[in-house]
C-alpha cells in the first residue's frame, strides 16, 4: 500500500486544481468562435446568422388532428399560453387580434407606413375605401364603428395582413394553416440563445406541459427548428458520450490491469494525464479567459497522446530504480513530444479563435503531461509486475509503408477538390430526419428558403434603410419577371426617414382630406371622420418614427433581427420567399446595380468551412517541415530521418485515403485525427528506434508500444461506435490510425 | 289543495306540451319545400356614422349542405357562407376569407336559429334555445334566447315574425343594445 498513497494525493491535488481552474472558466457555447474570421461581407453575414441569427432561435410549431375551426381555436389559445411563458419571446400565429400593442402601433404609423400615398387619397380611391366601411358597417355593425372612424382608409388592416403573414401563408379564421388547411402553424421565438441548450430543453418542455393543458386529447403537436434540433442533439450526445467514456475507460482499464498488474502503477499513470489536463486548462483561461465547449471536448482528444507517455515509462522499467528509466526514455519522449507541440502550437497560431484555443489547450496539455511523466518516479510507485519479455526478429519490410503511403498520397491526388467535405452538417450531431422534418414545416410555413438572404449595407442606419428600398423597388421588376413572390424587408416596420418625410408631405392637410372624404358622398356623415383628421394631424406634427417606436411590441424583436449593427455601418437583410432560382436572382440584383447582394447562407459556410480546413493544412504542412528539421538535426542520419518519420507519415496518409473513400470526403473533425495519429505514430517510431542497440530494451520497447495501441487504439474504437458522426469520425480515424502506425513502426523500418 | 296542485301541474303540463307541438307546426310550415328557397332580405342598420341608416339587401338561403348562404347586393356585393363554426366571405375580385363564428356571437345565433328553422328541425331550435311562441290575429311571432352561457352574454334574443308559413322579419337584439332589423319576404 505504501506505493498508493502518494500518486493517489497527486490524483487529488491535480483534481482540486482542475475544478477550481473550470469554475472560475466562462465557457463559451457560440459555434461563430469556430469558424474563422470572416473575410467578405458575406461571410459576416453567415457568422452573424450561425451565432445568434433569429433563425437559430426559431421554434416551428404544427397543430394537427382535428377540425379547421377547433385547431384554429387551439392555435388561438395556445399563442395566448406559451405567451406568458418565461423564456419565448413571442409567439405568431398570424392572428394580432389579441395584440393590442401592434395594432396602436400600427394606427400611430400607418401614415409613414403605406405605400402609395398619392393614389390612396385620389378621389376614387377614396370613394372606394369608403364604400368598403361601408359594407364591414353593414356586415359587423357597431363593433367597427370606432375603428372606422379612426381609419377610413383601411390602413391599418391592409399592414397588419401584410406584416402578419410573409405573403404567403394560407390563413383560416386569422390563423396560420398549412396549403391543405390541415394543420394550424405557430412561430415561437426563443428569448434564449441557440446554444443555451439546456434553457432550450427547459422552454420546449413547458411549451408541450401548456399545450397539453390547453389541447383537446385527438390534437397532436409537433415542434421543428433550431432549438429543437439542438435539445435532441445534446440530449443524444450525451447519453452517447457517457455509454461510451465508460466502455472506453473499461478498456484501458482491463488493458493496463494486465499489462501492469498494479494497482499503484494504473494510478501513477493516470497522474500524467491528470497534469496535462490542469495545465491545459490553466493555459487556456490565462491566454483567452474562456474556453469553447468543442475545445474542451476535442482537446481532451488530442491529450490521448499523452495516455501512452507512462506506458512507455513503465514499459521500460527492468530491476533498476524507475528514475534510471526515466533518464533513459527521456531522448525519444522529448523529441517526441518537441514534434508534437510544434504541431499543437501551429493549430494555436490559427486565426479562429476556437482553434487556437484547441492549440493552446492541447500544447500546453500534452507538455504537462510529458513532464509529469518524467517526474513520476518522484511518486514512488510501484514497478509493474511482469516477466521480462521474449526477444522477436525484427521484420524489416519498409517498401510496405512506403508504397501504401504513396499509393494513399496518389488517391488524394488524384481525388482533387473530392477528398474535402465542407459540409457543415455533418459536423453536427443532428438527426437528418429531424432536418428533413424542420424543412418540411418550414415550407408549409411559406417562411421560405432561410438559405438565402438578401443583404443591404449602409455606413448609417439611414443609408442601409435606403439601400434596403432602393432594393425593394428592383425586387418588385424582379417579381414581375418571375424571379421572386414576395419578401419580408425591415422598410416595412421602418422606412428610411426620407421615404417617411416624403409620405407624410403626400399626405393631404387635415382639411383637405376631410374635404375629400366628404366629396366621396359615401353616406356616411361629414364628422364621422374627426378621430381620423386628428391622427393625420398629430402625425404630421410627429414627423418620422424611429427604430425605437417598436420596443415593446413583438415586432421590435422582428426588426432587431433584420437590422443587424456591423463594425462599419449597419445592414438591412430582406428574407426572399418563392425564390426558385438564387442565381437568376443574384445576377438580377447585379445586374441592376442594387446596393444589396444575395448571401447563399449555406454556400457561404461550406466556403467558410473550406477556408478555415485550407488554413489549418498550411499550418500543419508548416509543422510537418519543422518537425522533420528537428528530426533531422537530433537524429542526423538520413536513414535515421526516414525510418522514424514514414512509418507514422504513412499511417496518416493510408488512413486520410480510407477515411476520404469511405467516409465521403475529409473534414476538419478528421484532420484532427489525423493529427492525433501523427503525433501517436512518431512516438511508436521513436520509441522502436532509439534502443536499437539493447535487444533487451527493444523488447520492452515493442511490448509497450503494443500496450499503446491496445489501450489507446481501443479507447478511440470504441468512440467509433458512436451513433454521433462526430464523434464516429474522429473515433475510427484515429482507431484505423494507430492500427497502421503499429503496424508499419512494427514491420515497416529499415534494417 | 292537493286535488288544486296536481290541476296545476296539469296545467302548466299540457300548456308545454301545446307549445311544443305549436313549435314543430310552426317549424313545419315555415320550412321550405324545395332545396333552395330563397328568402329576400332588407335590412336597415343604424350607426351615428350615418347620415341617414344604411339599407342592405340582399337574398338569404340555406344550401344542401346545412350552410346558410347570405348574399348582399347592396351596399356592395358579397357572399356570407355560415356554417356551425365558420364564416367565409367572398367578395368579387378578392380571395375568401374565412373567419371563426366566435368572434360573432350574433352571426352564430343567425346561423344556428334561421338555419334550424329553415332545415325544419325543431328539435335544433329547442336544443339551442329557449323559445316562446305567441300568435295573435296578425300572426306569429317566435323568440329564441340562446342557452349557450357566452353567445347569450352577447346577443339576447332573436325574435322572428310571420304569417302562416312566411317569416316576414327577424330582429337581432344584442346585449349591448344595438338592434338588428331584417324584412324578409319569399321571391315570387
Amino acid at each position: 500500500m505504501r506505493h498508493v498513497w502518494r500518486p493517489l494525493l497527486a490524483l487529488v491535488v491535480l483534481a482540486g486544481a482542475g475544478f477550481f481552474i473550470l469554475a472560475g472558466l466562462e465557457l463559451d457555447y457560440r459555434l461563430d468562435a469556430f469558424l474563422p474570421a470572416p473575410q467578405t461581407a458575406q461571410q459576416e453575414v453567415v457568422v452573424d446568422q450561425v451565432s445568434g441569427g433569429s433563425a437559430g432561435r426559431l421554434i416551428l410549431a404544427a397543430v394537427e388532428g382535428a377540425t379547421t375551426p377547433e385547431l384554429a381555436q387551439t392555435s388561438r389559445l395556445l399563442a395566448e399560453q406559451w405567451r406568458q411563458l418565461d423564456g419565448v419571446e413571442r409567439v405568431d400565429n398570424g392572428d394580432w387580434s389579441a395584440e393590442d400593442g401592434i395594432v396602436d402601433k400600427l394606427m400611430q404609423a400607418r401614415f409613414v407606413l403605406a405605400g402609395d400615398v398619392t393614389e390612396r387619397v385620389q378621389a376614387d380611391a377614396v370613394a372606394e375605401a369608403l364604400d368598403e366601411r361601408l359594407s364591414e358597417l353593414a356586415f359587423a355593425g357597431q363593433r367597427v364603428e370606432r375603428l372606422i372612424a379612426r381609419d377610413p382608409l383601411g390602413l391599418v388592416e391592409t399592414l397588419a395582413a401584410d406584416l402578419a403573414s410573409a405573403g404567403r401563408t394560407r390563413s383560416v379564421d386569422g390563423v396560420w394553416f398549412d396549403d391543405a388547411g390541415e394543420r394550424a402553424l405557430l412561430l415561437v421565438h426563443s428569448a434564449h440563445a441557440p446554444f443555451a441548450i439546456d434553457e432550450q430543453s427547459h422552454l420546449l418542455q413547458s411549451l408541450r406541459e401548456r399545450f397539453d393543458d390547453t389541447a383537446p386529447d385527438a390534437v397532436d403537436l409537433v415542434l421543428a427548428g433550431a432549438p429543437v434540433i439542438g435539445v435532441a442533439s445534446a440530449e443524444a450526445s450525451r447519453s452517447d458520450a457517457l455509454r461510451l467514456s465508460l466502455w472506453g475507460s473499461a478498456v484501458v482499464l482491463v488493458v493496463l490491469a494486465f499489462a501492469w498488474r498494479s494497482a499503484s502503477a494504473m494510478l501513477a499513470g493516470a497522474v500524467p494525464l491528470a497534469a496535462g489536463v490542469v495545465c491545459g486548462l490553466a493555459v487556456t483561461a490565462l491566454a483567452f479567459g474562456q474556453v469553447h465547449g468543442l475545445t474542451l471536448a476535442f482537446g481532451f482528444t488530442l491529450l490521448g497522446v499523452a495516455l501512452d507517455y507512462p506506458v512507455h515509462l513503465f514499459g521500460h522499467a527492468d530491476r533498476r530504480a524507475l528514475s534510471a528509466t526515466a533518464r533513459n526514455i527521456r531522448a525519444p519522449l522529448v523529441l517526441g513530444v518537441a514534434s508534437t507541440l510544434i504541431a499543437y502550437i501551429a493549430i494555436w497560431l490559427s486565426d479562429s479563435p476556437g482553434l487556437a484555443q484547441l492549440g493552446a489547450f492541447s500544447a500546453a496539455g500534452l507538455a504537462g503531461a510529458a513532464v509529469a511523466t518524467l517526474l513520476l518516479p518522484t511518486l514512488d510507485p510501484a514497478l509493474p509486475r511482469r516477466a521480462q519479455p521474449t526477444r522477436v526478429q525484427p521484420v524489416n519490410w519498409p517498401a510496405v509503408p512506403l508504397l501504401l503511403g504513396l499509393a494513399a498520397l496518389g488517391f488524394l491526388l488524384w481525388q482533387g477538390e473530392a477528398r474535402w467535405s465542407n459540409d457543415l452538417s455533418r459536423l453536427s450531431p443532428i438527426d437528418r430526419e429531424q432536418i428533413a422534418a424542420d424543412r418540411e414545416l418550414r415550407n408549409a410555413l411559406g417562411g421560405g428558403d432561410v438559405r438565402y438572404l438578401i443583404a443591404a449595407g449602409g455606413e448609417t442606419l439611414e443609408g442601409a434603410l435606403q439601400a434596403a428600398e432602393t432594393t425593394g423597388e428592383l425586387l418588385e421588376k424582379a417579381r414581375e419577371d418571375g424571379l421572386i413572390e414576395h419578401w419580408q424587408t425591415p422598410t416595412e416596420l421602418l422606412p428610411s426617414a426620407r421615404r417617411q418625410q416624403q409620405r407624410l408631405s403626400a399626405w393631404p392637410d387635415p382639411d383637405e382630406m376631410r374635404e375629400r372624404l366628404g366629396a366621396a358622398d359615401s353616406g356616411f356623415r361629414d364628422e364621422a371622420f374627426e378621430p381620423f383628421l386628428d391622427d393625420l394631424a398629430q402625425a404630421k406634427t410627429r414627423g418620422p418614427i424611429d427604430r425605437e417606436f417598436w420596443q415593446g411590441t413583438p415586432l421590435a424583436a422582428r426588426l432587431d433581427a433584420q437590422l443587424r449593427e456591423t463594425a462599419d455601418g449597419w445592414r438591412a437583410l430582406i428574407a426572399p420567399v418563392g425564390l426558385d432560382d438564387a442565381r437568376a436572382l443574384a445576377q438580377f440584383l447585379a445586374n441592376g446595380e442594387a446596393p444589396a447582394r444575395l448571401v447563399d447562407l449555406a454556400e457561404g459556410s461550406q466556403a467558410m468551412v473550406a477556408a478555415w480546413r485550407r488554413e489549418a493544412s498550411v499550418s500543419l504542412g508548416i509543422a510537418a517541415g519543422v518537425i522533420l528539421l528537428l528530426l533531422g538535426l537530433r537524429l542526423r542520419r538520413p536513414a535515421e530521418i526516414l525510418a522514424v518519420a514514414l512509418p507514422p507519415a504513412a499511417a496518416v496518409l493510408v488512413t486520410a485515403a480510407a477515411m476520404s473513400y469511405f467516409g465521403g470526403g475529409l473534414s476538419i473533425v478528421h484532420l484532427i485525427g489525423l493529427l492525433l495519429t501523427a503525433g501517436i505514430g512518431l512516438d511508436f517510431a521513436l520509441f522502436s528506434r532509439s534502443f536499437r542497440g539493447d535487444p533487451p530494451a527493444m523488447a520492452r520497447s515493442r511490448r509497450a508500444i503494443n500496450t499503446c495501441a491496445l489501450s489507446t487504439g481501443g479507447v478511440f474504437f470504441v468512440l467509433g461506435q458512436s451513433t454521433i458522426g462526430l464523434l464516429q469520425m474522429l473515433g475510427l480515424t484515429v482507431a484505423l490510425g494507430i492500427l497502421l502506425s503499429w503496424l508499419f513502426t512494427r514491420i515497416g523500418q529499415p534494417r | 289543495m292537493i286535488s288544486g296542485l296536481l290541476t296545476l301541474i296539469l296545467l302548466v303540463a299540457t300548456a308545454s306540451a301545446e307549445a311544443d307541438g305549436r313549435l314543430d307546426e310552426l317549424v313545419a310550415a315555415v320550412a321550405p319545400d324545395g332545396d333552395r328557397a330563397e328568402l329576400d332580405f332588407r335590412e336597415v342598420r343604424h350607426s351615428p356614422l350615418l347620415s341617414e341608416p344604411l339599407v342592405v339587401t340582399g337574398r338569404i338561403w340555406r344550401d344542401h349542405r346545412g350552410h346558410l348562404v347570405r348574399e348582399t347586393v347592396e351596399p356592395r356585393r358579397a357572399t356570407y357562407t355560415l356554417t356551425s363554426s365558420m364564416i367565409v366571405i367572398e367578395r368579387p375580385g378578392r380571395a375568401p376569407r374565412n373567419h371563426s363564428l366566435a368572434h360573432a356571437p350574433e352571426l352564430a345565433v343567425l346561423y344556428h336559429g334561421l338555419s334550424a328553422l329553415l332545415g325544419g328541425d325543431a328539435d335544433a331550435l329547442r336544443e339551442r334555445f329557449e323559445h316562446e311562441l305567441t300568435r295573435d290575429e296578425s300572426g306569429w311571432r317566435l323568440q329564441l334566447r340562446p342557452r349557450d352561457g357566452q353567445l347569450a352574454e352577447s346577443v339576447s334574443v332573436l325574435s322572428l315574425s310571420g304569417e302562416g308559413d312566411q317569416i316576414q322579419r327577424f330582429e337581432l337584439a344584442l346585449a349591448e343594445g344595438e338592434t338588428i332589423e331584417t324584412e324578409l319576404s319569399r321571391q315570387p
